[in-house]
């Protein structure tokens, strides 16, 4: 655990998210021109097959995404420590954005190859699934007010939603499927051309190398949004023992003021009203 | 809508989306260093950190 919490901030340093980046920008840049230049057109499907490049890397990802999020919501369990609660729902927010292209880019494909834009298709119905099931997790995490009570929630939620992964997976071997059966990850060699391969297998590595760039950028905007919140307590905390509380922070908006007009009078027992406590729990990683 | 109009609406779609996500976290970090900057009462010592 020690170990990949080293690596993690060394990977999401300043200087590895702008490494980062850059290989991010070179990875899709010759995913780019290897599937829309260079692989050639399907024999069947023709130009429109290309599309593949970007909607088989994109479900990859998705996968990848919510393999992390479990991994990340076992180890909150085990630790209670809020990196890992952060870790969690990047991944979540990454994953749900990939899951969401990975839907639109298969029913882009899916309009001139199979004459529709959806069908409730086992693997499709499977997908759909998954995405309510993560848009469930971010929309938890709002409802839930406690960090730490949102932490251990949405950490159930990343362990028991991954179960879901391995059916979208499995869905067009376990059940009579209109979409194509795996031509990559299956008993066997791969049943495509290699050229063919070769375009799918760079926008593999350069998608993983984007979800690295995103995770790092969304983790820095996670320890930046805990360092306001935390912030703003200490100096409601510091000025409430000087008597006057300023409003509570929203996520989104201007800067409370830290003293002055607007704080409340203590009540008349002497009383001060008890704060509304935004930002981290106690056990911070 | 030709073959190639899916495949340039699929590439499109996804050149937007992760740009789109991209330019967001950029701005929320921009507005979270601002705002940390504020409460600590001190001026931002370095863009985009």
């Amino acid at each position: 655990m020690k170990f990949a919490e080293r690596g993690m901030a060394a990977v999401t340093g300043r200087r590895g998210e702008r490494l980062l980046a850059l290989a991010t920008v070179l990875g899709l840049g010759v995913s780019a021109v290897l599937s829309l230049v260079v692989a050639p057109p399907d024999a069947e499907q023709g130009q429109v097959q290309r599309l593949m490049y970007v909607h088989v890397p994109a479900a990859w990802l998705a996968y990848l995404a919510f393999g992390v999020v479990f991994v990340a919501s076992v180890a909150y369990l085990k630790s209670g420590k809020t990196r890992w609660d952060r870790l969690g729902v990047a991944s979540a927010e990454v994953g749900v954005l990939f899951t969401s292209l990975t839907i639109v880019l298969g029913a882009l494909w899916g309009k001139p190859v199979w004459g529709t834009w959806w069908t409730w298709d086992p693997r499709l119905t499977t997908t759909a699934v998954l995405l309510l099931i993560y848009l469930g997790y971010l929309a938890l995490r709002q409802m839930a007010d406690n960090p730490a009570r949102r932490a251990r929630w949405s950490a159930v939620v990343g362990v028991v939603g991954f179960v879901d992964v391995p059916i979208v997976h499995m869905s067009v071997t376990w059940w009579r499927s209109l979409h194509q059966a795996p031509t990559v990850l299956r008993p066997g060699a791969p049943t495509i051309a290699g050229s063919m391969l070769a375009a799918l297998l760079v926008g593999v590595v350069a998608f993983t190398i984007l979800y690295a760039y995103l995770i790092t950028l969304r983790l820095r905007v996670g320890r930046l949004e805990d360092r306001v919140a935390s912030q703003a307590l200490s100096a409601r905390i510091s000025q409430r023992t000087r008597g006057a509380v300023p409003p509570a922070p929203t996520p989104d908006g201007p800067v409370p003021p830290l003293a002055g007009a607007g704080a409340p009078e203590p009540a008349a027992n002497g009383k001060v009203p008890p704060l509304a406590v935004p930002g981290r729990s106690g056990a911070d990683g | 809508m030709g073959d190639l109009g899916y495949v340039a609406a699929g590439y499109l779609a996804t050149a937007l989306a992760l740009g789109g996500y991209v330019a967001r976290l950029l701005a929320r970090a921009r507005r979270a260093r601002r705002r940390t900057a504020a409460l600590a009462g001190r001026p931002l010592d370095r863009p985009g950190g």
